[in-house]
C-alpha cells in the first residue's frame, strides 16, 4: 500500500476521488446472500462508500455454492465485445454475461468484470483495489495487456508491489503473495475502504460477523490497514488514510 | 531453528519473550518475538479463526486446519505446524500457531502462557466494566431510576439516548458463569478497549444496546452463531429502535418478548398493559399484582391447584367457557368449579367488568415480571401459565 507522504522524485499522478474515471470502476461484490451483506456493508463502518444495490449480487459465480461471497474489480471499457475477445485470447474465460457487463476469470484465478463504458457515468473510482497473486508476473501481464496499461514497480516495496497505470493514472496495486499464499490459492481482488479509526472499525466488523485475515498493520509505506473477511467470506480491506487519491497522493 | 537450538539460544529466547509481553502492545510483540526467534511464521487466532496477530502480517493461514487441531485442547504438532490452545478459566479462547516441526524448548507454550496471563487480566477488567453497566441497565429496565437519572447514567456509559437505539437480547442453554466470562471479541479485549456498544449479562441473558444504524441482522446472526458454540437452543430477540429512556425500555421488552421464538426474531407487539408497565417507575405494579393474586398463588401452592392457570386461560380466551375447557382438557363443570373458587378466594366477581380488568392487568403484569425476573426471584416460581403468557 502506498503512503501519501512518500516524497516523489519520479511521480505518477494518481486519480483523485472526484469525478468519473475510465478504467477501474467501483468494485463489485458477488454473493448469493445479498440481504445479509447489504446490511453489513451499509453499516457506519463503511460510511456510505458501498451504496446502492448495483454493486451487490448482480452475478453469481458458477463455483459459488451459495456460501462464499467475493469482491472483484470492475473495469470500464469502450468496446465490451472486443475486450472480451481480447481477454479470451490472453487466457481468460467468460463466466457470466449481461447486456452491459461480463464476468470473467483471469488465468491467475482472479475474477473481474468488464462493463460497457457509458457516457456520462455517475460511477466514480473512490475505492482502492489490490490484486493479491502468487502468480505475480502472470497477473500483471494479463491485466496490463487486457487494459492496455503500464506496469510500474514500486522501488524497495515489500512483496514486489506493482501498480497498474493507464494515462498516467495508477488504478490498482498488485501484491506478490508467492511466499504467503498456500499452494493453489487463486489470485483475488481486495477493495480497501477508508476508515478514520481502524482498530475500532475492525472490532466492530468482528462484532458484526467478520473475521480478521490481516490484523491492523502499519505498512512499509506508512499506511495502517487491515484485511477482513465479511460474514460470507468475501475479503475486503480497511485503511486509515487521508482521502486524497486512491493511493494517498503521488507515488515514487 | 535447529541450528540455533542450544541452552544459550533458549535462555535468551525466553528472556526476549518475557520482555516483549511488557511492551505497550505486548501481545503483538510476543508474536513478533516468537516469529523472530523461531525464524518461522507465527499467528494467534480466536476460536472462530480470526487473526489476532500474525508474523508475517499478510500470511495466508489455513485456519480450518488450525481450528481443527485446537479442538483437542492440547498442544498439537502435525506437518510442520504446532498449535497451542490458550485457556481462560479452563475454556480455550485462542490458538497460537507456529509453522515449525515441533515446539522444542516449549517456547510456543511459554509464549501462549504469557499471552493467556495478559488476556486473563484484560478479561477481569472487562468483566468489571460489564457488571457495572449491567446494574445500570437492569435498574433502567426495571424502572428503578427516574428517567433523567437513567439518561445521565447511560451517557456515562457512552449511550446517547437522543439517538435511536435498540436492544438485542440473546440467550442459550449454558452455565451463567460461561455467559459472563466469555470473551465476545478478543480484538477489543486485546486493545484494552471497552466494547464499541453496551454488551452485558442480565439475568443470564446477553443484553446489547446498539445504535439504530448498526447492521442488525449481521449482528444478530453473529451473536446467534457465537451462542451456538456455547450450548443448545440459542435465541436472539431484536427490539425496535427508539430514542429516549422510555424507548430503550420499550425496545427491551420487545426483545424479551421476541425471545419466545427459537432462532432470531424481531420484536413482537406489546399489549397496552405491557406498555403501562414501562412507565411505572413510581407505582409498584408488580408487587400490587402479586398481592392481588396472592390468594390464588397460595391456594395453588398449598393444594397443587390450577386456579391461576385456569383464570389466565379463561381471560385470554375472552371468558369463553367452552374454549377454556377445551384448552385445559377439563369438563365444563370442573372449569365452573374452579372459577367459583377464584371468586370465593379473592372476593371478586368474574361478572364484573371492573374485577375482570383487575385480574387481567394483574396477570399480565406478573407475566411480564416473571419473564424479566432472575432465577433467584420468587416470581420465577409462578405457574407456567404466567411465564408462558403471550403478550400480544
Amino acid at each position: 500500500m502506498i503512503n501519501q507522504s512518500d516524497n516523489s522524485t519520479n511521480s505518477k499522478t494518481v486519480p483523485s476521488d472526484r469525478g468519473p474515471r475510465s478504467g477501474l470502476l467501483t468494485p463489485m461484490l458477488l454473493s448469493s446472500s445479498t440481504e445479509m451483506l447489504r446490511d453489513f456493508y451499509h453499516s457506519p463502518i463503511f460510511e456510505k462508500q458501498v451504496t446502492g444495490d448495483v454493486l451487490i449480487g448482480d452475478f453469481r459465480l458458477e463455483d459459488d455454492a451459495g456460501t462464499d461471497a467475493k469482491w472483484i474489480a470492475r473495469f470500464q471499457v469502450s468496446d465490451l465485445p472486443g475486450a472480451m475477445r481480447r481477454a479470451l485470447e490472453l487466457g481468460g474465460e467468460v463466466v457470466g454475461e449481461t447486456e452491459t457487463t461480463a464476468l470473467l476469470l483471469a488465468p491467475d484465478g482472479s475474477n473481474f468484470a468488464l462493463t460497457e463504458m457509458q457516457s456520462p457515468t455517475n460511477d466514480s473510482l473512490s475505492i482502492m483495489s489490490e490484486l493479491c497473486s502468487a502468480s505475480h508476473d502472470l497477473s500483471t501481464s494479463f491485466y496490463s495487456s487486457l487494459l492496455e496499461a503500464e506496469t510500474t514497480v514500486v522501488p524497495d516495496s515489500p512483496h514486489n508491489y506493482r501498480l497498474l497505470v493507464k494515462d498516467d493514472l495508477a488504478f490498482a496495486g498488485v501484491v506478490d503473495m508467492v511466499s504467503l499464499f498456500r499452494e493453489n490459492t487463486p489470485a483475488r481482488w481486495i477493495p480497501y475502504f477508508h476508515v478514520d479509526a481502524l482498530d475500532t472499525c475492525v472490532s466492530l466488523a468482528v462484532d458484526y460477523g467478520a473475521l480478521v485475515r490481516v490484523p491492523p498493520t502499519l505498512s512499509e509505506f506508512g499506511v495502517r490497514y487491515a484485511v477482513l473477511a465479511d460474514p460470507k467470506n468475501a475479503q475486503f480491506g480497511l485503511r486509515e488514510q487521508p482521502r486524497e487519491g486512491l493511493f494517498g497522493g503521488d507515488i515514487q | 531453528m535447529s541450528n540455533h537450538f542450544d541452552g544459550h539460544w533458549l535462555a535468551s529466547s525466553y528472556r526476549a519473550l518475557a520482555q516483549a509481553i511488557k511492551e505497550e502492545e505486548g501481545l503483538t510483540a510476543v508474536i513478533s518475538t516468537l516469529g523472530r526467534v523461531l525464524e518461522a511464521p507465527v499467528g494467534l487466532f480466536d476460536t472462530r479463526g480470526s487473526v489476532l496477530a500474525s508474523v508475517p502480517s499478510r500470511m495466508d493461514w489455513n485456519t480450518e486446519v488450525i481450528l481443527s487441531m485446537g479442538r483437542d485442547h492440547d498442544t498439537q504438532s502435525v506437518e510442520n505446524m504446532v498449535v497451542v490452545p490458550l485457556r481462560l478459566e479452563g475454556d480455550v479462547v485462542a490458538l497460537l500457531c507456529a509453522l515449525i516441526e515441533s515446539d522444542r524448548g516449549n517456547l510456543c507454550e511459554f509464549a501462549a502462557d504469557l499471552i493467556a496471563t495478559q488476556l486473563s487480566k484484560e478479561q477481569a477488567r472487562s468483566e468489571g466494566r460489564r457488571e457495572l453497566a449491567a446494574q445500570v441497565l437492569s435498574d433502567i429496565f426495571n424502572a428503578k431510576v427516574p428517567e433523567h437519572d437513567a439518561a445521565t447514567r447511560l451517557s456515562h456509559l457512552g449511550v446517547n439516548l437522543e439517538l435511536p437505539h435498540r436492544v438485542v437480547i440473546a440467550q442459550v442453554k449454558t452455565s451463567p458463569r460461561k455467559l459472563r466470562s466469555i470473551s465476545w471479541n478478543l480484538h477489543t479485549l486485546l486493545r484494552s478497549a471497552g466494547d464499541a456498544f453496551l454488551r452485558v449479562v442480565i439475568d443470564n441473558r446477553l443484553v446489547m444496546v446498539v445504535l439504530a444504524t448498526a447492521p442488525i441482522s449481521a449482528l444478530a446472526q453473529a451473536t446467534h452463531d457465537h451462542l451456538a458454540r456455547l450450548g443448545p437452543d440459542p435465541r436472539v430477540g431484536i427490539g425496535a429502535a427508539y430514542p429516549g429512556v422510555a424507548g430503550l425500555r420499550l425496545s427491551y421488552f420487545h426483545a424479551r418478548s421476541a425471545l419466545s421464538r427459537p432462532g432470531i426474531s424481531e420484536k413482537m407487539e406489546l399489549s397496552l398493559t405491557s406498555i403501562l408497565m414501562l412507565g411505572t417507575s413510581t407505582i409498584p405494579l408488580q408487587s400490587l399484582s402479586s398481592e392481588a393474586l396472592r390468594p390464588l398463588l397460595d391456594y395453588d401452592k398449598k393444594h397443587g391447584g390450577e386456579l391461576l392457570h385456569t383464570l389466565a386461560a379463561y381471560l385470554r380466551l375472552d371468558r369463553s367457557h367452552q374454549a377454556t375447557a377445551d384448552e385445559l382438557y377439563v369438563h365444563r363443570n370442573t372449569l365452573r368449579y374452579r372459577l367459583d373458587q377464584v371468586e370465593k378466594l379473592t372476593g371478586k366477581s368474574l361478572s364484573s367488568f371492573r374485577d375482570v380488568m383487575h385480574f387481567w392487568i394483574a396477570i399480565e403484569s406478573l407475566g411480564i415480571a416473571a419473564d424479566i425476573a432472575s432465577p433467584s426471584n420468587e416470581l420465577e416460581s409462578l405457574p407456567s401459565a404466567i411465564t408462558r403468557m403471550d403478550f400480544s
